[in-house]
């Protein structure tokens, strides 16, 4: 994985604790099962291929997400009034990044769901593995965000920009970027860069589980305590970040 | 002029109000900073030695609905009335209200809420009692410096206590001993009474039952001599002295720990607020000074705040008092804690147990100031219940140790912004996935929006009139003090995200069952 989408994963991370997808456009599902590669997600097989029964939560409240890297993007909307010789056009948004790894992440309706009951599911991941047909090193994807609406964009140049024409029946609000009744359209663009822009049902973060690796290494006598929680502590684990960074 | 300035520690802005007020009228006052022990005898002692006695009596919430005030106060003034000491009381409107015949009819009301609507008559109550004192005889209490008398009773282990007693006032005190048939005379035996009188202080050792000491004793209390009452009961699980002073004892080292506490306290000065609040840049600052607890904590004691495992060591989910309110918990949510598996069982429990420790009505305050550098003292369950104080660590651990008591997985994170750091105490759902390593600040953030971990605000079960991190003053206002369960949950995840930095987590995980 290159250096920029590094940044861009561990500043995410650090902002809000999921992995981002990579790449954005990627579409991911709750219980999908596969390995970490290059800091990307890659899919091997999911719950249902292994017919592992699974639930899933309602999705939560939908919320705007709004970051970019800690330095080197400048993000100017240009005023409303309509922009010369572009018909319909009410605004011009420019986006100038300074640094290699410079990003900017807006997704609106940004809602979220996940894994239930995942003390029961991994009694079942358990009995596939002893059955040969889980791997230690497989990871399952137990929550997604889904954005109604993103844009990301992640530099690869040490200087680039973005200028982006907007329009709207409706005054840009606060995260035009994002905002599913703005029409973007890219003007111009200089440098190397990841875009994705005004793009519909993104699954931009995730977060996973995988089985313990002291699980397999510290074989313990069940106390007998009767049928109640075998364990206080689940067989998975979450992968730190530096997991998906090394991959 | 100096009086001795008796107030409740936890009122900051009442006192600070108060002493804006006494400070241009010349006087000096003198306060006992706070401390873990109880010495009454040196309550006695500066009663008698300073001129007039100033007391402010704020409202107290103790148990629902109860407009209370402190007892410590409550038995200050009784030793005011007693030294027949010239005395200027301001007292909370609604508990003069609640109580008329526990204060004398020349108490000055004021209204908490509204004390700038009392001024004028604050002021003048502040003119009449300086004037008071000016127009009456200053008292001097004549005694023989380190002049120490014990009066004993005749039971084996007392005695044999009383030599202990002896040998630790001995290093500093000429000490006389009165026991066995000394004592049948006490009421003819003029020089006893005068050796009493001479004397910087006394020291009782009173038997099961009433005896010639409790006599003695009771000419003592009525001379207002310092006086350290000490009763042999062999029921007695320790020496923590009651309010009227008396300390029970059935272990001679016990009793000889604690009479050494209550020594150096007698020996301790009082501290001066008005230059307090000179040096220490105003009167809130003084206040809150004046309401930092003295301790000397031991080795045990001190966390270095670089070392986050280190934290595991103050977790004691075994200690009697954490016990006890699990227990209370284990009996409110319908029996034992091994069928409350759900996500929802737990954040009940853990409700339960702020619900607890919020009953105990225990202050905020800072770390006490004796510390080595580098070093964080972190007090026990039972250092908390003495000082009836936490810092945040404090309450965090006691937390993490009822929770990890509860068989819950307990949490304790240290984070730090530019301008403090803070701990935070909460617990991780049961059917959530662990953190492999140790985690970073987005992984907490992760698993706070996906309800893995809940955390929360641990200083709002302690009263604190100032936010303590990022809870708002309404929100402590609302909370008479202190902040609601879901109000702490909300303040502590207004942290967690905010511009901040992880500093330490530990997780103590929950039983294997």
């Amino acid at each position: 994985m290159s250096s920029p989408a590094k940044t861009y994963q561990n500043e995410m991370h650090g902002n809000l604790g999921f992995f981002a997808t990579w790449l954005p456009s990627d579409s991911l599902d709750i219980g999908d099962v596969g390995v970490l590669e290059g800091g990307r997600f890659r899919k091997l097989s999911s719950l249902t291929d292994l017919e592992i029964k699974f639930s899933v939560s309602p999705k939560g409240p939908p919320q705007d997400l709004r970051y970019t890297s800690t330095s080197g993007t400048t993000l100017t909307v240009g005023g409303a009034a309509p922009v010369a010789n572009i018909p319909g056009v009410s605004a011009e948004i420019k986006i100038a990044f300074s640094h290699e790894g410079s990003f900017l992440f807006h997704a609106s309706n940004v809602r979220n769901a996940k894994l239930e009951n995942v003390a029961a599911l991994c009694e079942s991941i358990l009995n596939a593995y002893a059955r040969g047909q889980w791997k230690k090193e497989w990871y399952l994807i137990d929550s997604l965000h889904t954005a109604e609406c993103a844009t990301i964009v992640v530099t690869e140049g040490s200087s680039s920009g973005l200028v982006l024409a907007a329009s709207a029946d409706v005054s840009l609000g606060t995260m035009p970027l994002a905002d599913p009744r703005v029409q973007l359209s890219v003007s111009s663009s200089s440098g190397k860069m990841l875009q994705i822009v005004a793009s519909r049902n993104l699954r931009p973060l995730y977060s996973c589980l995988r089985l313990k690796h002291s699980w397999f290494s510290d074989p313990s006598v069940a106390p007998v305590r009767g049928k109640a929680r075998a364990t206080s502590e689940l067989p998975v684990a979450k992968p730190p970040i530096a997991e998906l960074l090394g991959s | 002029m100096d009086v001795y300035f008796s107030h409740s520690y936890r009122d900051l802005r009442i006192n600070a109000y108060f002493l804006e007020e006494l400070e241009p009228q010349g006087f000096k006052l003198l306060a006992d900073q706070k401390s873990t022990t109880w010495c009454v005898a040196k309550l006695e002692r500066y009663l008698y030695e300073l001129p007039g006695f100033l007391s402010i009596v704020t409202h107290r919430a103790g148990e629902p609905d109860a407009l209370s005030y402190s007892p410590y106060i409550g038995h200050e003034l009784s030793l005011a009335r007693r030294a027949r000491l010239p005395r200027l009381l301001f007292v909370d409107e609604g508990v003069l209200q609640r109580y008329p015949t526990q204060f004398p009819q020349d108490a000055v009301p004021f209204v908490p809420g509204s004390l700038a609507s009392g001024r004028f008559r604050h002021r003048q109550a502040i003119e009449n009692f300086k004037e008071k004192l000016a127009r009456e005889e200053r008292r001097y209490r004549v005694y023989k410096d380190r002049q120490a008398t014990v009066v004993a009773a005749g039971r084996k282990a007392i005695l044999q206590a009383t030599e202990e007693i002896r040998d630790i006032l001995a290093a500093t005190y000429r000490v006389q001993v009165f026991k066995g048939k000394h004592l049948v005379t006490a009421f003819d035996d003029v020089s006893l009474f005068e050796t009493l009188l001479e004397s910087e202080v006394c020291v009782f050792l009173l038997d099961t039952h009433v005896t010639y000491v409790d006599v003695i004793l009771g000419m003592a209390h009525a001379h207002s001599i310092p006086s350290i009452r000490i009763q042999y009961d062999p029921n007695a699980t320790d020496s923590q002295p009651v309010l009227s002073g008396r300390i029970p004892w059935s272990k001679t080292p016990d009793l000889v720990a604690q009479f050494r506490r209550q020594l150096d306290s007698f020996r301790l000065g009082f501290v001066e607020a008005v230059q307090l609040a000179r040096e220490s840049g105003g009167a809130v600052e003084a206040m809150r000074t004046l309401a930092t607890t003295r301790w000397d904590p031991t080795l045990d004691q001190a966390w270095d705040p670089n070392d986050g495992p280190g934290l595991l060591r103050h977790i004691h989910p075994e200690h009697p008092f954490v016990r006890d309110e699990v227990d209370r918990v284990r009996r409110l949510v319908g029996g034992s804690f091994a069928v409350k598996t759900g996500n929802a069982d737990s954040l009940d429990i853990c409700m339960h147990l702020y619900a607890e420790l919020k009953r105990h009505h225990l202050a905020y305050e800072l770390e006490p100031q004796t510390m080595s550098t580098g070093k964080q003292a972190i007090r026990t369950a039972q250092d908390i219940l003495s000082s009836k104080a936490a810092t945040c660590i404090d309450v965090a651990c006691l937390f993490a140790s009822l929770l990890k008591a509860a068989e819950q997985s307990a949490i304790v994170i240290v984070l730090q912004t530019d301008k403090f750091s803070h701990a935070l105490a909460g617990f991780r759902a049961p059917n959530a996935a662990s953190w492999d390593g140790t985690p970073e600040l987005g992984d907490l953030r992760r698993d706070l929006s996906l309800q893995d971990i809940v955390l929360f605000e641990a200083t709002g079960v302690l009263e604190s009139e100032e936010p303590v991190a990022l809870e708002t003053r309404e929100e402590r206002r609302v909370g008479g003090k202190m902040l609601d369960f879901m109000t702490a949950r909300t303040a502590a995840e207004r942290l967690i995200l905010s511009d901040v930095r992880l500093r330490n987590v530990v997780e103590v995980s929950a039983p294997v069952r």
